[in-house]
């Protein structure tokens, strides 16, 4: 499958490259969880992911076309 | 004399222009350490029931804490608070900037100020010396005009003031308080109370260290944390971009106000995002004391429109969205001088953006016409008509005098089905973070002292999942990783004691932006004091301001019933990633009185028990709390 992955602030360096949007070809069937760590995301770091434009769960399925926002969570200021 | 505070507390009375110290012993420090902790413990002593929040009768209380002056980051904050003329219960929140790092350093653990000066007055408070001044001539001046006209007469530069601009002079329940310029004690309506007061500002210096029971210890914590901050990944964000970097993410979860929450989606995020104010207007980055993140960004520009002067800082997070999204205000240029008339005027930037969104909904329904306004047409997304706004709030002319007060107040003055627009509990606008997703801050929103105040409680996306997160919340006995969404009993009880983490914290005072686990600040009131101080007293000294508060509002005649989200949450956005979420009111309901009843209160009235008073320690209490 092919998906579109951004990745925002600190993450961002795990992306593809360290770029802010990526396109990724992968294997079918992986969970969010599954593919932030195949990127070598840091999973301690506190993380949040809209898929396809809502938030999503570590276990949620990645699907052909999706699209992923991977940001640190959002609190004070 | 307990090691690493200042052991005085500053009172003022501005009818007498009498000034005077007090001290207290040890075991009072040991129960409210400073901070959210003094403050509830001087509201309910020293201010009479019932009395009127603009009344000289309020009492206005600015509380740094035992944290506060010393080396360790994040340890330059105070609390402030008095009666909300909001509310009508407590105005708490945290300031930074200076001026608490340099008030405690003067001398004093708090300062306390009752009265009303008989013509505008400040206060000098010289490292121990304090004097009343005259303040008829910087009366209308705006924060920055006071600055630089009491540093001139005073023949000093770095002076660190807390200081009222026109909003505040004019009595605008939405008015705030700023410290050092560009900090701002923001919410409840405190530049209302201390304008009341004849008090334009507080200014200080101060010089004298604490001197802490373990030095080294602090030294060591503080420097681990300037070592190590970078490899947290929120703070290495804060120290790279200040907040406001998340509008395009908040925007894809659902999290961001968008047209006075009635809306789902604001396709211009990305307008108005901390990296684009970067790249085009933002000229540094500052820090308060002792603290290597550096979160706060300075603006300036000039263009043909707009001009704003780097000394009244930048927009927060909070701001961004508050004047930006929440308004359909997509112009960051707008944005960053609507932020500067706030600072200059001292006006709270989200009540004040909560305010205006209310004011333009009601105007795009009908509700209020250009007749209302003045001509102004007061439609989401018109940047000019909110910059004229804020001015005609902080001078409380034509439409801005119904506005001054807040959306709850000018509903009830204007009618026709407004109050259904105004979006606030107590009578506070909410933070810039919506309830629909986060629902466990939603519960915190309803029940919190201070009203709907995003830095009362933690936020539920933080713990959806396996780390670091999750690590925070395990040594407090919440194990397993919640949905948002959840409002399980497991969940409550999460919220709540992360309430009691942050109403600690708030005592301490330490700044939320600097990754402290609890452990650590348990740590550092150790070597700071000497006192063999426990997580589980953290725990219990934060339940003890929560339940102060609680009192203090069911005194004041707050009940559960004001506990309450406006209607609009309880139905799905017509777009964007909420689209179908809505809060199930029953499952709230149910929320409320599990904590409730988790914090020891009647699970009906919220009335605290007196067994629950009695064994915080607060039995005093009792005769302030409405018999349940």
């Amino acid at each position: 499958m092919r998906i579109t992955i951004e990745m925002q602030g600190p993450l961002q360096r795990y992306n593809k490259g360290g770029q802010p949007r990526a396109e990724l070809d992968l294997e079918d069937g992986l969970t969010v969880h599954d593919l932030l760590v195949s990127l070598g995301m840091d999973m301690d770091a506190p993380w949040n992911a809209a898929l396809n434009g809502t938030l999503a769960r570590p276990s949620d399925k990645v699907s052909d076309g999706a699209l992923l926002l991977v940001f640190p969570p959002i609190e004070g200021g | 004399m307990v090691k690493g505070l200042a052991n005085k507390i500053l009172r003022v009375d501005l009818s007498e222009g009498r000034i005077w110290t007090e001290e207290q012993n040890e075991l009072f420090y040991r129960r409210y350490l400073g901070g959210a902790g003094i403050l509830s413990y001087y509201l309910l002593k020293q201010l009479k029931p019932g009395a009127d929040a603009l009344s000289p009768e309020n009492v206005l209380v600015f509380a740094p804490g035992p944290v506060t002056g010393t080396v360790m980051p994040g340890g330059s904050r105070l609390c402030v608070g008095a009666k909300s003329p909001l509310s009508g219960g407590m105005a708490k929140c945290e300031a930074g900037g200076f001026f608490g790092y340099e008030l405690k350093r003067a001398g004093f653990d708090a300062l306390v100020i009752e009265g009303k000066a008989a013509h505008p007055v400040y206060l000098w408070i010289d490292n121990g010396a304090v004097e009343i001044k005259d303040a008829s001539h910087l009366w209308g001046q705006t924060v920055l005009q006071t600055q630089d006209a009491i540093e001139a007469e005073l023949g000093q530069t770095r002076v660190r003031t807390a200081t009222i601009g026109p909003a505040g002079e004019n009595l605008a329940a939405i008015s705030c308080i700023m410290t050092d310029l560009r900090n701002a004690a923001g919410r409840g309506g405190l530049g209302a109370v201390m304008g009341s007061k004849n008090l334009k500002c507080v200014a200080v210096k101060g010089k004298t260290a604490p001197q802490a029971a373990e030095p080294e210890k602090m030294r060591e914590l503080a420097r681990w944390m300037n070592t190590n901050y970078m490899n947290f990944s929120i703070a290495a964000g804060f120290h790279e971009l200040g907040t406001g970097a998340g509008m395009v993410s908040g925007n894809a979860i659902g999290n961001l106000p968008v047209r006075n929450w009635g809306d789902g989606q604001f396709d211009d995020a990305a307008m108005i995002q901390a990296d684009v104010l970067r790249d085009s207007y933002r000229v540094a980055m500052e820090a308060c004391p002792s603290c290597q993140i550096r979160c706060k960004k300075v603006v300036e520009l000039e263009n043909e429109t707009y001009k704003v002067d780097r000394r009244n800082g930048g927009p927060e997070y909070e701001t961004l969205a508050a004047l930006g999204s929440l308004l359909g205000i997509n112009d960051l240029a707008a944005i960053c001088r609507a932020n500067e008339l706030c600072s200059v005027y001292s006006l709270d930037t989200i009540s004040l953006g909560g305010t205006i969104a209310f004011a333009m909904e009601c105007f795009e329904k009908g509700i209020l016409t250009l007749a209302d306004t003045g001509g102004i047409d007061l439609r989401f997304g018109n940047a000019a008509a909110m910059l004229k706004v804020i001015e005609l709030i902080a001078q409380r002319q034509g439409i801005g005098d119904i506005l001054a007060d807040g959306s709850r107040k000018a509903a009830e003055r204007i009618g026709r089905g407004a109050a259904e627009l105004s979006m606030q509990v107590k009578g506070i606008e909410f933070g810039m973070h919506e309830p629909r997703l986060k629902q466990g801050l939603g519960l915190i929103y309803s029940i919190a002292a201070q009203g709907a105040d995003h830095m009362a409680g933690a936020h539920d996306t933080f713990f959806m999942q396996e780390g670091r997160g999750m690590e925070a919340v395990r040594s407090l006995d919440s194990l397993d990783p919640l949905p948002a969404n959840d409002l399980s009993t497991a969940k409550v009880d999460r919220v709540k004691n992360l309430h009691l983490v942050r109403n600690f914290s708030d005592s301490l005072v330490t700044c939320n932006f600097v990754p402290w686990t609890l452990r650590q600040q348990v740590d550092m009131l150790r070597a700071l004091t000497g006192w063999d101080y426990t997580d589980f007293e953290a725990l219990r000294q934060g339940e003890r301001v929560a339940t102060l508060g609680r009192v203090f509002n069911l005194r004041e005649g707050l009940t559960a019933a004001d506990d309450q989200l406006p209607k609009r949450f309880f139905s799905s956005t017509p777009r964007g990633a909420l689209k179908g979420t809505a809060i199930d009111p029953e499952a709230m309901q149910r929320a409320k009185r599990t904590f409730y009843v988790l914090m020891g209160w009647d699970p009906v009235t919220g009335v605290p028990t007196q067994e629950k008073l009695e064994q915080l320690g607060i039995a005093w209490a009792a005769a302030e709390a409405v018999p349940a």
